[in-house]
């Protein structure tokens, strides 16, 4: 039929088409509401294109369980083989999708995936990935779905969201027709165009529908109008549609020979008819909405009947996928077909990632098993939808959901049980052990102490094998999360030499992962060293989460500890190994921490910028929000910028709704000095002495001793016996000079300054002035200047010139000066001279300088002045 | 959106000429301004135009830092700030 008003549509699907031709691929959204004519749209612009261009099509079928990578299958069959391959093997996640974008890349080709509104999970992780980097390939995508159907909390809505700033991705809004098109259809066919348009409301499907149908009478709904047509064939037509209707993504050949009894006359009245129509060797339904109101009216005998004997042949078929085979046996109440496939559907789906879908076939499975099978295999698929409900739950996918975690407690449970009626024991205990992490993270803490308990008891009663690797595993997870490191480093340290006897490669990564987490306050070097142990065993598994985890892990506890030069290089890989897999919780979560890194460094543009990007673009990622907030809100703090205090208590609720220390005390110490440099320092008691506490206890040495610092000088009572990072002990203990010192060396240019700034001394105070300036801090700047005019200092110097292009190592002007006479060589004692400044302010500007510039002596800074002038 | 007061110090003068070349100038400063969002609404300037007093409308005071760098200006201070006009109470 021909396409009424399309012609704008059509236009800018050109439009995308000849950008993409030329180098900036296009993917294309094209949303509207059932049988609203989106495939027709799609359809002509198709057949519009130039004669050589490569087409592929794929679709998301209506399966209550959709296929994992459903589409990519069918799009594989028109691509070069390699990418079938790549499927049937079974690779990894990053290699398929790559190789998927470079088989369509080929100049100016058109991909096509229908009915996006059904995807699986694997799906929309592809959909991500092809939006986020089409931009520079030569390829057109075409996705089309139904808006209706894809509201609210719906996966895809998720993929539209994030893709929304995207350049390269669009979206086309197919409309119905308007009144007067169809009046205008209305009148070819002599019929009243107020009436139809009245009764159909411009739904194409609908129109055609009714004006197929002789006479004048309207059907009232689509469900009238399709059975209306379908009364005008005959019997055999009807009983091919029948059949056809039982499977929703189309009958091939030899399904319809051998069980549809399909006669061919039957088959071709259907096509003339318009009903259903031949897609290559497949027969299937001209429009879905037509088979839903055919399917429905199947007498649910017959339906049973033949959905058995369509699970029979599909059985004998080579490469049929299980999650089909899963759908027929399930429709057919063949409980011994589902108990095969289900299963094996469930198995294929986690390998591709769609883990939603996995956890909806282990159920289906653990349903039907509930009266036929032993209690050894129903035990078996509850536990593995628990780790698929925790997988989907984890990997922050597109199609994650909110009761993931709950699902996989109460499936955790339920195996448990059953594991104990089957008599075995390892597999009881690793179930339990799962599930007290999954307890504790689903915040029943209580709960999962006792689960625990019960996981250690049965763990210490087994010899050592696989099953007790992955259980004690989870429990020193737990144990971390509970921050009783001596704890996870205990049962962590089991879980390694288990996991090594008997060759667990995941477990062992994550295993080394905690004991190494577990030991950067007390053993930092051993703490990297476990780290890059996981790394690498990690990689050899091919696991890019386990990767993913074990990089982030090495840069925030570097950045923990204060060590940026290794912080920095761990976090900068974590980014770029997350962003090539759009493993997004993870990369936010390291752009966090390096915002945090560069703060510390006082590379304070820097940290803004991140802390800004991370705050917009994760705001569903709680961690990385909140250490985000946290930097925001002590940048703003000591830049004396507008609004400081609402980014600081944001990420202190966040903070104390997770009652995890590492959140916490980062806000405290915020807060505490936004609280000194308001000139309120009685409130630091009440912002900081609950945290502090617990940084005591805990022995952590940087919390303890920045929160200790803080109460100290607002005059309140600090554990002397504390253990406390060196530059704050310092500090403690009056010697500002030499915490100024470990906080340059440390490269905490803050820091340094400020510990100057509490001395007493003129000239450590001129300096401590001089570089607060020059950092832009200039609420600690007037403490410190108000300090020297206290001690009768006069005339204060004005304030340095900020950094320029042509001073790319931020020294002051000041600095600058000293630098240029040291390189002519000057001695100290004369540059003061020259400068009329003393000679222990020269002192400091030389340390100061050297630390800018990263160099070790005043002959490499004379150098390095040399091959690089400050000055125009 | 809020409104901010930035100070701005030059210490060898802020010379801005009253020809094509200013406008250039200025015209350039709204363009790299726009890159970040913000709007510059006007300036207050000192005799010798050695200090700056600059009313922007913006997102957030990151913002407006980062246009800075991007045109090159300094930044001393930002205030968030509200107009108070006397007419408003007649």
């Amino acid at each position: 039929m021909e396409l009424l008003e399309r012609e704008p549509l059509l236009a800018s699907l050109r439009g995308f088409h000849a950008d993409a031709v030329g180098g900036a691929g296009r993917l294309v959204f094209v949303a509207g509401e059932a049988g609203i004519g989106k495939s027709a749209l799609v359809d002509a612009f198709c057949a519009g294109l130039p004669a050589d261009t490569p087409v592929h099509r794929g679709f998301c079928d209506s399966l209550d369980t959709p296929r994992a990578l459903g589409p990519l299958h069918d799009i594989a069959r028109t691509c070069p083989p390699e990418l079938g391959r790549l499927l049937a093997g079974g690779c990894d996640r990053h290699a398929l999708f790559t190789a998927f974008l470079d088989a369509i890349a080929a100049d100016g080709s058109v991909t096509v995936v229908e009915d996006a509104h059904w995807a699986d999970a694997a799906t929309l992780d592809l959909l991500l990935f092809v939006g986020r980097r089409i931009g520079t390939f030569a390829a057109t995508v075409v996705v089309t779905y139904r808006a209706e159907e894809a509201g609210g909390d719906h996966a895809l809505r998720r993929v539209l969201g994030d893709l929304a700033t995207v350049r390269a991705v669009r979206r086309l809004v197919v409309p119905p027709l308007s009144e007067a098109a169809v009046h205008d259809l209305a009148g070819r066919h002599g019929r009243d165009g107020a009436l139809l348009h009245a009764v159909t409301g411009g739904n194409a499907f609908f129109v055609t529908e009714v004006l197929d149908a002789p006479g004048h009478d309207v059907p009232g709904t689509v469900r009238d109008a399709v059975s209306a047509r379908i009364s005008r064939l005959g019997s055999g037509a009807r009983v091919v549609l029948d059949g056809v209707s039982l499977v929703p993504d189309g009958a091939d050949g030899a399904l319809l020979e051998a069980v549809l009894a399909v006669d061919s006359a039957g088959l071709d009245e259907a096509v003339r008819a318009g009903i259903l129509v031949l897609d290559g060797p497949v027969v299937r339904f001209r429009h879905e909405l037509a088979r839903r109101v055919v399917e429905a009216d199947v007498p649910a005998a017959r339906a049973t009947e033949l959905h058995g004997r369509i699970t029979a042949l599909l059985a004998t078929v080579e490469g049929v996928d299980p999650a089909r085979l899963s759908f027929h046996a399930d429709a057919a109440g063949d409980t011994a077909a589902v108990l095969r496939y289900a299963p094996a559907a469930g198995r294929q789906a986690t390998e591709l990632g769609a883990h939603r879908e996995a956890a909806a076939h282990f159920a289906r499975a653990a349903r039907h098993a509930e009266r036929a099978a032993p209690v050894e295999v129903r035990a078996r698929l509850w536990e593995q939808r628990a780790d698929a409900c925790e997988n989907s739950y984890w990997t922050f996918s597109a199609a994650a959901g909110p009761d993931d975690l709950a699902d996989a407690v109460a499936a955790s449970e339920r195996a448990a049980v059953l594991w104990a009626e089957a008599g075995d024991v390892e597999r009881r205990a690793v179930v339990t052990a799962r599930g007290a992490h999954r307890l504790w993270n689903a915040g029943r803490r209580a709960d999962a102490e006792v689960a625990a308990g019960v996981a250690v008891a049965l763990l210490d009663s087994l010899p050592p094998g696989a099953g007790t690797a992955q259980g004690y595993t989870a429990l020193a997870r737990l144990r971390m999360l509970a921050r009783d490191m001596p704890g996870a480093v205990a049962l962590g340290s089991v879980a390694i030499a288990h996991a090594e006897e008997h060759g667990d490669r995941s477990s062992l990564a994550l295993a080394l992962g905690i004991v190494g987490n577990a030991q950067w306050l007390t053993a930092p070097d051993r703490a990297a060293e476990l780290l890059i142990r996981s790394l690498d065993v990690a990689r050899d598994a091919d696991d890019e989460l386990a990767v993913a985890a074990a990089l982030g892990n090495l840069g925030a506890g570097a950045g923990m500890i204060r060590d940026y030069a290794a912080a920095d290089r761990w976090l900068a890989a974590t980014v770029a190994w997350c962003a090539e897999r759009d493993l997004d919780a993870l990369l936010g979560f390291a752009r966090a921490w390096q915002a945090r890194s560069a703060f510390e460094q006082a590379r304070w543009s820097e940290a803004g910028t991140a802390a800004t990007e991370v705050i917009g673009r994760y705001a569903d990622h709680p961690p990385s929000r909140t250490v985000a907030l946290t930097v925001l809100g002590r940048l703003r703090t000591r830049r004396g910028d507008p609004d400081s205090q609402s980014p600081l208590r944001l990420a202190l609720e966040l903070a104390e709704r997770t009652g995890d220390l590492q959140r916490c005390w980062p806000v405290a110490a915020g807060l505490a000095e936004a609280a000194w440099l308001a000139g309120t320092p009685e409130l630091i008691a009440g912002l900081v002495g609950d945290t502090y506490a617990v940084a005591v206890e805990n022995r952590h040495p940087w919390a303890a001793g920045e929160l200790g610092l803080w109460l100290h000088m607002a005059g309140g009572a600090v554990d002397r016996s504390a253990v406390v990072a060196r530059p704050w002990a310092a500090q403690l203990a009056g010697d500002a000079t030499g915490a100024a010192r470990t906080w340059q060396e440390l490269g905490c240019l803050y820091e340094a300054a400020l510990a100057r700034s509490a001395s007493d001394d003129r000239d450590e105070l001129l300096v401590a002035l001089h570089e607060l300036q020059a950092l832009g801090a200039w609420p600690a700047a007037e403490i410190a200047a108000r300090r020297l005019r206290e001690l009768g200092v006069r005339h204060l110097p004005r304030r340095p010139r900020q950094a320029t292009l042509d001073n790319p190592a931020q020294l002051t002007e000041r600095q600058v000066d000293v630098l240029e006479l040291l390189a002519d060589g000057l001695r100290n004692v004369d540059i003061a001279a020259r400068l009329h400044i003393s000679p222990k302010t020269v002192d400091h500007h030389v340390s100061a300088i050297l630390a800018k510039l990263g160099v070790g002596s005043r002959q490499e800074a004379a150098r390095w002045h040399g091959e690089r002038p400050t000055r125009t | 959106m809020a409104r901010y007061l930035v100070e701005r110090t030059f210490p060898d003068g802020l010379a801005i000429p009253a020809d094509d070349q200013g406008a250039k100038v200025t015209r350039d400063v709204v363009g790299g301004n726009a890159q970040h969002g913000v709007t510059w609404v006007h300036s207050y300037v000192n005799p010798d135009r050695t200090a700056t007093y600059c009313i922007y409308d913006g997102p957030s005071p990151e913002a407006i830092r980062e246009a800075a760098t991007t045109n090159g200006l300094p930044v001393d201070r930002i205030t968030e700030v509200s107009v108070l006009d006397p007419y408003f109470y007649h």
